[in-house]
């Protein structure tokens, strides 16, 4: 059992209500959402197609004042930061961690800048030490999305750019979004890429490979799908010889493809190379560099020795970063964690490997080592 | 070393297969009298790597997608099977660094004949 503190690289935190969100719209988008929508306000982010019977969060999850489930920082604390020891934590948004899929580009591009300004607001601004912010990005004009990241990217708790949905139908490889990369790097930031962005049903996209699942089983059973595409696009496409300092944090697929889609891409890549001359390495070796893993949903092994062996096989000790997705209903805690991998990769999973990803001082205080601004993120 | 025709007999830019002693060789004519003799047999699985395609190496120059050249210094022969490419000159795979290597010989052209030494020091087929 590990008994150190933790990072905790993903926590949903909302907005109590979408109201919340109104003072930080312009005057114009804000007329637009109050007006357009009847007695309601336009929804801000589209519904997803497969809804989870037991609901998306856990059922102890919701603050007794009322509110969404990660919009209480008093009960995050209580269920989250307290007993799980989170030295740092990283906030990844609720419902408007999928901004890219809302169909309209200038709408979600309003929809991001004020989701930003509002966490910076309201989670960043010395509530709680221990946590640090993503910059929501509207991928669908991945230029608008550069600018937001360059506009409050600079926050000194700002730690990472987040992706999820793909708000143009391609991978995220594609030259398309390269801007987005651009400004991370400038920034010093990494990129986050969180699962599960395409199954809304705005998308033109299927959420998975060879059509669209019909119940949320098939969803979530399948969800690493989307983030295998995103990652095999990103090193094909050259993304890491163009922005050697780029770092990836992909969350919420788990873990056990990896060595499935690492093992095929170097054997696929040593008889396809002439097709992809601008790459130098193996794909595996892009992926080391530059790639990091957060654990949860870590898979749950027959037995925990076949979970070791698995983790063993692509290193694993060196690539994963703790986290709980708190307070979704499938989120992991620091035992099952610590009891489903070696000992000896406790400090890593928990602290370390988070660490050097955001380019933080390996101290237990929270403060960020300076000003990242142009540094290797 | 073992005469396996006159330089006439090879095209440029082809390659040719040739048996000397058992051994099925396939002797590569780049551009001018440079000849170059490899074993057809892949190290990867044992394909025959010398019925692939033969070309100069493809190449993005700063590694930029919007930037793809040949190298035509370089020929580069992509084995029938699975595809892996060989550079022809030392038989080292491209993509795998020297892991894997192609048996090559030491060829000479000599008076218009080209001369493999089939017991030369050529590095072995191999899988380190």
């Amino acid at each position: 059992m590990y008994s150190g503190t933790v990072i905790d690289c993903d926590i949903h935190h909302d907005w109590a209500s979408p109201a919340d969100l109104l003072p930080y719209f312009s005057a114009g988008w804000r007329e637009y959402v109050t007006r357009s929508g009847g007695r309601d306000l336009i929804p801000y982010i589209p519904s997803e197609i497969h809804p989870n019977p037991g609901g998306v969060f856990r059922d102890d999850a919701f603050p007794p004042e009322g509110g969404a489930a990660g919009s209480s920082l008093a009960l995050m604390q209580e269920q989250l930061l307290e007993p799980h020891r989170v030295e740092r934590g990283l906030l990844t948004f609720g419902a408007g961690t999928y901004v890219a899929a809302i169909a309209n580009p200038y709408y979600a591009a309003e929809v991001a800048r004020a989701a930003n300004d509002w966490s910076i607001d309201n989670w960043l601004g010395g509530a709680d030490d221990r946590l640090y912010g993503t910059v929501l990005a509207a991928n669908q004009l991945p230029e608008e999305a550069a600018k937001e990241i360059r506009r409050v990217g600079g926050h000194p708790r700002m730690a990472a750019a987040l992706l999820a949905t793909n708000g143009i139908g391609k991978p995220f490889g594609h030259p398309l979004f390269h801007p987005i990369y651009e400004a991370a790097t400038e920034m010093g930031l990494p990129v986050a890429i969180h699962a599960a962005g395409e199954s809304f049903a705005s998308m033109r996209v299927s959420p998975v490979g060879s059509g669209v699942p019909s119940l949320y089983l098939e969803h979530h059973t399948l969800v690493p799908q989307g983030v295998m595409t995103h990652l095999v696009s990103m090193i094909v496409h050259g993304v890491f010889e163009k922005f050697p300092t780029l770092r990836v944090l992909l969350m919420e697929a788990g873990v056990a493809w990896i060595p499935a889609v690492l093992w095929r891409f170097d054997m696929d890549y040593k008889g396809l190379r002439r097709e992809t001359p601008w790459l130098r390495r193996h794909p595996s070796e892009y992926f080391y560099e530059h790639v990091r893993i957060t654990t949860q949903p870590l898979e749950l092994a027959p037995r925990r020795e076949q979970m070791v062996e698995l983790l063993r096989l692509i290193d694993a000790g060196e690539i994963l970063c703790f986290s709980s997705d708190y307070p979704h209903w499938d989120t992991d805690d620091v035992l099952h964690v610590s009891q489903s991998i070696p000992a000896e990769w406790h400090d890593r999973v928990f602290r370390e490997n988070a660490i050097d990803l955001f380019g933080w001082s390996d101290s237990a205080s929270g403060v960020p080592a300076g000003d990242r601004a142009g540094e290797a993120g | 070393m073992i005469e396996v025709g006159r330089l006439e007999d090879f095209a440029e830019r082809s390659v040719t297969l040739v048996t000397v002693e058992r051994v099925e060789i396939g002797v590569v004519r780049w551009d001018g009298d440079a000849v170059y003799a490899l074993r057809n047999v892949c190290p990867h699985a044992h394909g025959p790597v010398c019925a692939g395609r033969l070309g100069p190496k493809i190449v993005a120059e700063g590694s930029d997608p919007l930037s793809v050249a040949v190298d035509d210094t370089c020929p580069v022969i992509a084995c029938a099977w699975h595809g892996w490419e060989f550079d022809v000159r030392s038989g080292e795979a491209l993509c795998a660094g020297s892991r894997y290597r192609v048996k090559t010989y030491p060829v000479r052209v000599d008076s218009g004949r080209v001369l493999v030494a089939l017991n030369g020091r050529g590095p072995q087929t191999e899988r380190e």
